[in-house]
């Protein structure tokens, strides 16, 4: 498995959660990610929590995170 | 009471740590009437996650919406909202696992500096726990947002 740096994994992975290891951080910030080990990336959302909550060191992040919905819309499960 | 919070540079949206679990991200969406918790139920409640009422409806953009309201102790920074209210709406197309409402700041000056990539909140008082609750009446939501002792 390859260290890609965070543009790198956005582009190869783009609109999904991945699970990172070996996560380098951007000036040691603790949030921005300069590069990392892709673990997973097959899995969903909750499916990555789940395993964080169990112990597993990954960190999970969304990638394209620029480009999905528009301003606060909650709205998926329309009613009316 | 300031706190300073470091924002995700990658992002062009505010999106910041929670203390919920390592790599909890929440989204700042000054948008937002109700916080909102948008990974799953189960994540929700291994993390203390109290179901408060079920089957209430809120609008959006996308129109009519069912959700459910939980309990959850949210912490920012110094800041700590013990038994917050908030929706629970799993979408995992939104880049993190809470979303924070323009609510849980209010009475409090909070800026997003782009450039410096923080936000920094002042709560303009020595208060370091907020409660915020959903209330449903008539069938309308709305929030109550007070400081606690």
């Amino acid at each position: 498995m390859e260290r890609l740096t965070w543009d790198e994994i956005a582009k190869r992975f783009p609109m999904q959660w991945v699970g990172l290891t070996d996560v380098v951080y951007k000036n040691n910030d603790g949030i921005t990610i300069e590069s990392a080990i892709v673990k997973y990336s097959d899995k969903s959302k909750s499916d990555l929590t789940m395993m964080v909550l169990n112990g597993e060191g990954i960190v999970p992040r969304y990638t394209t995170p620029n480009d999905t919905w528009q301003m606060g819309t909650i709205g998926r499960s329309i009613v009316k | 009471m300031k706190t300073v919070l470091k924002l995700d540079e990658a992002s062009q949206r505010p999106l910041i740590h929670t203390n919920q679990f390592p790599g909890c991200m929440a989204l700042l969406d000054t948008g937002a009437t109700f916080p909102m918790w948008t990974d799953s139920e189960e994540a929700l409640k291994a993390l203390g996650g109290k179901l408060v009422k079920d089957n209430v409806f809120f609008s959006g953009f996308g129109g009519l919406v069912s959700a459910k309201i939980y309990e959850l102790t949210v912490q920012l920074g110094d800041l700590i909202y013990p038994h917050m209210h908030l929706l629970f709406s799993q979408d995992d197309a939104i880049p993190g696992h809470l979303l924070l409402s323009a609510t849980m700041f209010c009475n409090m000056y909070y800026a997003i500096d782009d450039k410096a990539h923080t936000l920094e909140i002042d709560t303009r008082s020595h208060q370091l726990t907020y409660h915020l609750k959903i209330e449903d009446k008539n069938g309308r939501l709305h929030v109550l947002c007070a400081t606690g002792e």
